[in-house]
């Protein structure tokens, strides 16, 4: 963000001749109470979960409003309102559960707000296939406990799935708590169903795998609402595992616990959950089970009995043979009942004025050591933090995520702003130095915007652009994020 | 206002809605206007003097039903419900209180939610050397006739000594709470505590949960004390199964029932267990409805939501029932008579499909009680 004053934009003013057109030909598409320009419903749609919004909101500062806030009921009135906004050229910003934690949701020039959550239904579940495929609105939750109430789960389980939607995870990329043995969003996204902002619908087949040129709907992965508006999709589903078992170590360092995790990845053993915390995480929420500066680590195997207890022997072995001990299920019941928690916390910083967000990273493993030493160090390194604390939930093969919690106070002659926004330079840039990519499931949103060009090279910066003005030309798609 | 008595507003108004998908008002309507935190947005904002539709705004914290499954999966613990009443209040002290509420506050003339005939209608009634005082309701005299017959002839077949009201029976207070006339609440409290303070019986016990909650719970917090024991009549039908006072028999072999939660029954009474117990004794198949106990859903007819918002009470009820049909009952039981009215009304309008009975559990159970062992 170069100037954050830019989202104090306030609600754009369209003539009233013009804002009254728009009115009347949403009302005619949607009707009445599927359309609102209410105060109240605008300041719904003003802020999602923007850190730093939540201190501006406390303070009675309102980041932009949007002019306009639509409810369509199915793609057909997405597509008539998509129109709508080319033919005026007015803003459209997607919304869905409004958990975006990048600003992704701010309406920051104003416009239409299209809010996905009355496309909710589940359209089918096919046993035979294993997919399950649903309007792009549906509650994470809610999808969650029909397929439970089947025998199946999606298995993508994000912290924020009792307040997101299926549509959101697409357009953010977002990953799962039990992603190490499942995959990430764009891994179990079989098909979908989109709005140009022409109003055309695409649809892609629902397929396995394809070899036919290059998949145009996967652009819409991470898209951020830049593209289009995604009405439906089609996800891999599960039967439910017969079984799971749980188990933790203490490590003496991260980085051991870090080398366990790779060695059991390495031997093809997949966990559902892996969990390592640093040792100053492991302090803040295993402190009952460690003792001084370890670092604690919770895994979690599933699937037919069979297998899991083999599984289970096999992280024993390694993890012992990193030197950990073994904690038992304890530590992993515990984060089993709090894992959905995050207003515990937040409720504590904030009346502190403690400024907080989280930064989530992923290299591959030969980069992960300095990749954590290095934004550790530039992050505690700035006056006024009082916690950069990390944990790794999301493994691969090859790599994995690391998940900073950073919260401070500014010091007295430094703004608020400028403070966060100053941790956030210090965390991108050792990021980048260090070889690591800037997001890997939050997103970019207004807040990474400034880093994108840098992440992935100039020309390829340039070609993203191109490839939005292909879709977007009239750029009325969410301005103002992602590019 | 983190100190201050708004403090779980304030944080409701932060929180990234983690109980939205368990509040039958924003699974109805679906804006996030309406999600807890949505509203607790708006409460924080209008608080602090930053929202200029102020009509709209209170009519936004009508928009909940009070049944606290928000509470339920809250890591804090915390009822929005009960926190917007506090909002409530001082809309009734500064006469804010949205007009379509007025025939609530006409309680404390009618004495009835529904009119004065209501609280005239099983006045009077009495049996053997009165212990207990049934305390009968707005809903139930209003709409339950069945299930108040129900329970008078139980109590004299099992030749309980019991009375109703003398007079009139006036209204416990609740919806005016919940509108916002605090004044009158604590009023109409007053007068309860005092006439009932002084009948000689040793308990009360009433059909709708939420007396029992505002007697036992609600009254004290506001400086009101009844000096009786208050069960919910689930309750003292346990005790009377429990001393062997009484006989469930199983007459009702193999009928197929689904039991609704009452919100208030089950989350904030803790009365989950108990009416099954009986149910079971009635020798009925159980069925399993999604969201049960603690975890029920409202029949959508929580707090003043049928007064406030017609049109969303009856979307949650539909969720409802469809919820509890899924179970393919022949009868769905409840504990409410609130909730039986409304699902009562909700299932008349698809009758030509489905023939499945709506029963309060004292209706149930009273024909197969037998006395002692
Ligand atoms: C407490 C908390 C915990 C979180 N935990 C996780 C986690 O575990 N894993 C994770 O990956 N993320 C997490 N997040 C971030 C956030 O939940 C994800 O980014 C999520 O995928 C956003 O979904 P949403 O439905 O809320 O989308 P929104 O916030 O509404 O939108 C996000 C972006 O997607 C666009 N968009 C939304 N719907 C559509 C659509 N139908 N078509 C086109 N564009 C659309 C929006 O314009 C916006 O740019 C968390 C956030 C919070 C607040």
């Amino acid at each position: 963000m170069n100037n954050y004053k830019e989202i104090y934009t306030g609600k754009i003013k369209f003539p009233e001749e013009k804002k009254r057109r728009i009115k009347k030909k949403l009302v005619k598409i949607l009707d009445e109470k599927n359309f609102s320009e209410k105060e109240i419903d605008l300041i719904s749609y003003s802020r999602g979960y923007w850190p730093i919004s939540l201190q501006w909101f406390l303070k009675g500062y309102l980041p932009s409003l949007p002019n306009f806030v639509t409810w369509p009921i199915n793609t057909e009135q997405v597509s008539e309102i998509l129109k709508l906004a080319k033919e005026e050229k007015v803003p459209v910003i997607p919304y869905g559960g409004g958990t975006s934690v990048t600003g992704g949701v701010v309406p920051l020039k104003g416009g239409i707000v299209i809010d996905l959550k009355k496309m909710n239904k589940i359209i089918e579940i096919n046993d035979l296939d294993l997919t399950v495929t649903a309007e792009a609105g549906i509650n994470g939750k809610i999808l969650e406990e029909k397929l439970n109430s089947r025998g199946y789960t999606s298995r993508h389980i994000p912290q924020s799935l009792p307040a997101s939607t299926l549509g959101g995870w697409i357009a953010t990329k977002a990953a799962g708590q039990f992603s190490t043995k499942y995959g990430k969003i764009e891994n179990l996204v079989l098909g979908l169903e989109a709005v140009l902002p022409n109003g055309e619908i695409i649809n892609s087949k629902i397929k396995p795998a394809s070899s036919t040129g290059p998949e145009i709907e996967k652009l819409f992965l991470g898209s951020e609402g830049t593209i289009g508006v995604i009405t439906k999709a089609t996800l891999k589903i599960w039967p439910l595992p017969e079984e799971k078992k749980l188990l933790s170590f203490k490590f003496k360092s991260f980085t051991e616990s870090l080398e366990a995790a790779r060695k059991i990845l390495r031997k093809g053993i997949y966990p559902a959950v892996i969990r390592l915390y640093d040792e100053d995480e492991t302090e803040l929420k295993f402190q009952d089970f460690t003792e001084d500066r370890e670092s604690l680590g919770i895994f979690i195997v599933e699937g037919m009995k069979e297998i899991t207890g083999q599984e289970k022997k096999a992280i024993e072995r390694i993890c012992k043979n990193e030197g950990a001990k073994n904690c038992g299920e304890e530590p992993v019941k515990k984060w089993l009942n709090e894992r959905f928690d995050v207003i515990t916390d937040i409720s504590q910083y904030l009346p502190m004025k403690v400024v907080f967000d989280t930064v989530e990273v992923a290299a591959t493993w030969s980069k992960i050591p300095t990749l954590y030493r290095k934004m550790k160090k530039e992050i505690s390194s700035i006056e006024g933090v009082l916690l950069s604390s990390a944990h790794a939930s999301h493994f691969y093969l090859n790599g994995a995520c690391l998940y900073f919690t950073i919260g401070g106070i500014p010091p007295e002659d430094v703004k608020l702003e400028d403070f966060y926004f100053n941790f956030w330079s210090k965390a991108m840039k050792a990021c980048l130095e260090s070889g690591g990519t800037i997001s890997h499931h939050h997103g970019i949103g207004l807040l990474r915007k400034k880093w994108l060009k840098e992440e992935i090279g100039e020309s390829t910066y340039r070609l993203l652009k191109k490839i939005k003005e292909v879709f977007d030309s009239s750029e009325i798609m969410n301005p103002g994020k992602l590019i | 206002m983190w100190r201050g008595k708004y403090r779980n507003i304030l944080i409701c108004s932060v929180c990234p809605n983690i109980c939205g998908a368990n509040c039958p008002v924003f699974l109805a309507k679906n804006t996030e206007t309406v999600s807890p935190s949505g509203k607790a947005r708006v409460a924080y904002l209008y608080l602090k003097k930053k929202i200029l539709d102020v009509t709209n705004s209170v009519n936004l914290f009508y928009l909940c039903t009070e049944c606290s499954a928000c509470q339920i999966i809250c890591p804090l613990n915390i009822s929005l419900g009960e926190e917007l009443r506090k909002i409530k209040e001082e809309l009734g002290e500064n006469n804010l209180v949205p007009f379509y509420l007025k025939q609530v506050k006409e309680i404390t003339e009618k004495m009835n939610l529904f009119g004065m005939e209501y609280s005239e209608k099983y006045a009077g009634e009495k049996e053997g050397k009165p212990e207990v005082l049934l305390y009968i309701g707005c809903s139930a005299s209003r709409f339950r006739g069945k299930t108040v017959e129900a329970v008078i002839n139980f109590l004299r077949k099992t030749k309980t000594g019991f009375m109703t009201s003398p007079v009139h029976e006036k209204c416990c207070g609740l919806p005016l709470l919940q509108a916002g006339f605090k004044k009158e609440f604590i009023e109409i409290g007053k007068v309860n505590a005092e006439e009932i303070n002084n009948l000689e019986v040793k308990e009360i016990i009433t059909l709708c949960p939420s007396c029992t909650y505002t007697f036992k719970e609600i009254y004290p917090k506001y400086g009101l004390k009844i000096k009786k024991r208050i069960k919910h009549i689930t309750s003292f039908l346990i005790e009377l199964v429990n001393k062997g006072k009484i006989k469930i028999g199983k007459y009702r072999e193999k009928e197929r029932v689904v039991y609704h939660d009452p919100c208030i029954l089950a989350r904030q009474l803790n009365i989950v267990n108990e009416p099954r117990f009986l149910l079971r004794k009635t020798g009925v198949k159980i069925l399993s409805p999604p969201h049960k106990g603690k975890e029920t859903f409202c029949c959508g007819s929580g707090g003043l939501l049928r007064f406030s918002n017609p049109k969303i009470a009856e979307e949650i009820a539909k969720k409802r029932l469809k919820d509890l049909l899924s179970t393919k009952p022949e009868v769905i039981v409840s504990a409410c008579p609130t909730c039986e009215e409304t699902l009562q009304k909700q299932l008349n309008q698809i009758e030509w499909k489905v023939r499945v009975q709506v029963r309060d559990i004292m209706e149930h159970i009273h024909e197969t009680v037998t006395i002692g062992n």
